[in-house]
């Protein structure tokens, strides 16, 4: 399922969550952050795959980034992106791991599979509207592929 | 009457005979080691005693020597928790014993044979291990293992060791652990997801808010923060796996990192920072930083509103002996002896989840180390070293 509002010629940033809440809250920072994308919010890993079936066929725009929560029931975001990856044809999809956790056999997949970088849900609705803004920083004004690891939450006990 | 009497003497005599012939038996042999041993031999036939004890002792009891490379002895018992009989091991040459052992824990076993050939005062050193039982399943085990015979230049020819199936009890520490780690994961998300709806209210509400209100959503909000920085402890202490390898690392370098990490604390407010020359040493980095990490939180929580924070160093003949000392008041006696348990929250309202020296005790663990703190008026120390003592 797709909501907001995208135009052919506006820029996208995806982000998949099968979370209500913080589908929610990822509007309301997207809202704060004025960013000159849209913003697509998707539920699952499949609904993920579907979109990128339309992209390839011309119908959506290719999304300058894409947010995907790792820990989702069914598919998981490790699983979406490796059937992401074999499924399109060119370079990988501009993926960004979205992790609730800060378990470090999380950070070493993301790490082993390559991803554009791994984000630590914050507590904060600003500073997820401050982490939208980087990703859409890096993705649009360098065509950087390389290691671009973003840990900007550094949980303290 | 007389015929009675007569008997009760002889039985008499005959009770004083089985008692000079046991006294001599305890004084003719000279320097008992201890107590118990003149106490077997009182026991009759020293041997029969051995016997049953090898044969229906509860632990599996076997003689490993060096040079054939398995075991040339083990008793019933061994036999009925790994499944191999002596003939099945005899067959086995050094690498296909050595085989039996589980690959991740190959080179803790090997270590540990090297240190039992070392160890002068014949104390057992204990180890852990999994075994694959005849049947396939791994079996882990808790052993004791001690010189036996040594060669005429004093090496290890043979270790004698015995040893119980722990398998319930790591099984249970497993589940448990990952029980933890599970719970900690699973509340994180609605915790998070209270402090971004209360961020939202007081955006909404904000200009229309009393005072009151504004103070009760405050409330809530640092609520929610101790729940999370609770979880993420939980998370720490269930989830700290030290990595496969020490690697040396400059105690130096990583305690500039650590302060490094907490600049705005330290800027907010007077600390002064002493250090003594920290050294190089075979550690978990990872898990070192956040034991001293753990220790300045510490101290700029309990510590002088003047901080005075000093990295000690002290060395020992056997040890190296690291610490945190700060200028803050002592830890009164009755915390003392909790602040190691998890849960056990210090002084204040302010106080954190009470996770801060149980993880900095669980790093240390970790190392095989020991952690102790110091206190007295004027100052507090927490003390610990990072590797077994070889006392």
């Amino acid at each position: 399922m797709t909501t907001g509002e995208t135009t052919p010629d506006k820029p996208v940033l995806v982000l998949v969550d099968d979370s209500d809440d913080d589908r929610f809250f990822a509007r309301r920072a997207h809202r704060l952050a004025k960013l000159g994308v849209a913003l697509v919010c998707l539920e699952s890993g499949p609904d993920m795959l579907a979109y990128q079936a339309r992209v390839d066929a011309g119908d959506q725009p290719r999304p300058v980034a894409i947010l995907l929560d790792i820990n989702m029931p069914g598919l998981d975001g490790f699983a979406t992106y490796e059937r992401l990856v074999a499924a399109t044809p060119g370079p990988p999809p501009p993926v960004w791991f979205l992790t609730g956790s800060d378990d470090p056999t999380d950070i070493a997949r993301a790490d082993a599979l390559g991803v554009a970088g791994l984000l630590t849900k914050p507590a904060s609705v600003r500073q997820l509207a401050q982490l939208m803004a980087r990703v859409v920083d890096v993705a649009t004004d360098s065509a950087s592929g390389g290691d671009c690891r973003e840990t900007p939450v550094t949980l303290r006990f | 009457m007389v015929e009675a009497l007569t008997l009760e003497l002889d039985a008499a005599r005959q009770r004083i005979r089985y008692l000079e012939t046991q006294l001599e038996r305890v004084r003719s042999t000279p320097n008992y080691p201890h107590p118990d041993h003149a106490r077997i031999d009182m026991l009759g036939d020293t041997d029969h005693f051995f016997r049953q004890l090898g044969q229906h002792t509860v632990c599996g009891v076997y003689v490993y020597d060096l040079v054939a490379g398995h075991n040339v002895y083990v008793n019933p018992r061994y036999t009925e928790l790994l499944g191999y009989t002596l003939a099945d091991l005899d067959a086995l040459d050094r690498d296909g014993f050595i085989a039996l052992f589980h690959p991740d824990d190959r080179e803790r076993v090997l270590t540990h044979m090297v240190e039992v050939g070392e160890r002068r005062d014949d104390k057992p050193v204990p180890v852990e291990f999994r075994f694959r039982h005849k049947d396939g399943a791994w079996v882990w085990c808790r052993s004791y293992d001690v010189a036996f015979e040594r060669g005429p230049n004093g090496r290890m020819l043979r270790f004698i060791g015995s040893l119980i199936d722990i398998t319930n009890v790591m099984e249970a520490k497993e589940a448990r652990g990952q029980f933890a780690r599970m719970a900690a994961h699973d509340l994180r998300a609605p915790t998070r997801r209270i402090r971004q709806y209360v961020e939202l209210l007081t955006d909404e509400v904000g200009d229309e808010l009393s005072t009151d209100a504004a103070s009760l959503l405050d409330a809530i909000d640092q609520q929610a923060g101790r729940m999370h920085a609770l979880v993420s402890g939980i998370r720490r202490l269930t989830g700290m796996v030290p990595p496969a390898d020490r690697t040396f690392a400059p105690l130096e370098d990583l305690v500039d990192q650590v302060l490094e990490a907490v600049p705005l604390d330290l800027q907010s407010r007077s600390v002064h920072v002493l250090r003594d020359r920290l050294p190089v040493l075979p550690i978990y980095p990872e898990l070192v930083q956040t034991l001293y990490t753990n220790l300045i939180a510490n101290a700029l929580h309990y510590g002088d509103p003047n901080l005075v924070l000093q990295f000690t160093v002290a060395r020992t003949p056997d040890s190296v002996v690291l610490g945190l000392r700060n200028n803050g008041p002592p830890i009164p006696d009755a915390l003392l002896e909790t602040v190691f348990v998890p849960f056990r929250r210090g002084r204040g309202r302010s106080a954190g989840p009470g996770l801060g020296l149980p993880i900095c005790k669980r790093v240390v663990d970790c190392h095989h180390g020991r952690i102790w703190i110091e206190t007295e008026p004027g100052h507090t120390h927490v003390r610990f070293t990072l590797a077994r003592s070889a006392a």
